[in-house]
């Protein structure tokens, strides 16, 4: 915690820093303030707060766009997974390379990942909805190639990334001082902060442009969640624009 | 030293079938011959298409399915136009193309395309 006092004291002009520590602490689930609460204390102080900071979009009104969703099946039944790679269209499969079915459908656009014990996993969807759509779908050609005992079963969301712009650009430099042990940031390595928030379990990738990644979500309140959390953390960290500070020099010759 | 054998299929290869089968009926190549004169059409084809033709052709299309096993592609066009030295031949029926490595693991030679109706 003594590193984490340094920043504090040095991080200009940012008197709510001390505020945001605890918030994040309620991440770790280490502090008594669980981070529902952290974020709707952050949320009061906006007009537009509701009792709701948790549900969806938060006071900001951003809202995290799920970008891709993994998912897995079993379809119960053994495979030839080259018969059913020279019988289905758009299938690709060389187990020289790789010892599953790469397939492919338009719609709902994902690709499917199809192994020889029956089981599948379907990547690209953009909901769980389309997920499983997709997954019956391709449960339904295996079905038609001559596998009568192919069943759709054991349909499990394993992943959902989602992305979003929080419209300002970020200090990574002291956000990853500040909230080090959430933090890994090696500009050299990758330009962006990888942030391992603990409740909910979700990795988030932030960018100094403020584009935010966030993966490792099994349900999508896990992504909003996550989201209304860091929201509250990145507006700390906040980087005043380039093009925002002139007007603040020729604001005081005016006065 | 194997070669792909899909250029047998073509206008080239049918005729060079059909006078060997005409000639071992008559009984002047016996079947050992023709099979060793069919691999040589293999690697000469080959080699031909990939040193002796000059023309450029172009090939437009919109795909519809495609396939890849063992790394033997096939695709299949719809609405395809192939342009041999600007002159267009459209396709009515869908096109089917069979596209193998250029390489084969045992030459560095031969494979390549071969367009069906």
């Amino acid at each position: 915690m003594s590193t984490l006092a340094g920043p504090a004291g040095t991080a200009a002009g940012s008197s709510a820093f001390p505020g945001g520590a605890p918030a994040a602490a309620g991440g770790a689930a280490a502090a008594a303030t669980p981070p529902a609460v952290a974020a709707a204390g952050g949320a009061a102080a906006t007009p537009a707060a509701t009792p709701a900071p948790a549900a969806g979009p938060g006071s900001h009104g951003i809202v995290p766009q799920i970008q891709n969703v993994v998912a897995t099946t079993n379809l119960g039944v053994a495979l030839e997974l080259k018969t059913i790679a020279m019988q289905a269209r758009n299938a690709e499969y060389n187990p020289k390379r790789f010892a599953a079915v790469v397939m492919r459908i338009r719609e709902p656009k994902t690709t499917a990942l199809i192994f020889s014990s029956g089981k599948i996993v379907v990547t690209g969807a953009k909901s769980e909805d389309a997920s499983k759509l997709a997954s019956r779908k391709y449960a339904r050609i295996i079905q038609k190639l001559g596998y009568a005992g192919a069943r759709f079963t054991e349909f499990k969301v394993q992943n959902i990334v989602a992305s979003c712009d929080v419209n300002f650009p970020v200090r990574l430099e002291g956000l990853s001082h500040g909230h080090h042990m959430f933090c890994s940031y090696e500009p050299e390595l990758f330009p962006g902060l990888i942030y391992r928030m603990i409740n909910p379990k979700i990795v988030l990738l932030i960018f100094v442009s403020g584009k935010v990644v966030l993966t490792g979500a099994k349900l999508r309140q896990e992504i909003y969640d996550a989201f209304n959390n860091i929201y509250h953390v990145l507006l700390q960290f906040r980087k005043p624009r380039p093009n925002a500070a002139p007007p603040a020099i020729a604001a005081p010759p005016a006065q | 030293m194997s070669f792909f054998q899909h250029y047998r299929y073509s206008q080239v290869g049918l005729a060079l079938q059909e006078v060997m089968d005409e000639m071992v009926e008559a009984d002047l190549l016996d079947v050992d011959t023709q099979n060793m004169m069919l691999l040589q059409f293999d690697k000469a084809i080959s080699s031909a298409l990939s040193t002796c033709v000059k023309t450029k052709a172009s090939l437009r299309g919109d795909l519809d399915h495609y396939r890849n096993v063992e790394n033997i592609w096939t695709f299949y066009l719809k609405n395809a136009v192939i342009k041999l030295e600007n002159v267009e031949h459209r396709v009515d029926d869908r096109l089917r193309i069979i596209a193998c490595d250029g390489r084969t693991p045992s030459t560095g030679a031969g494979g390549g395309k071969k367009a069906k109706k």
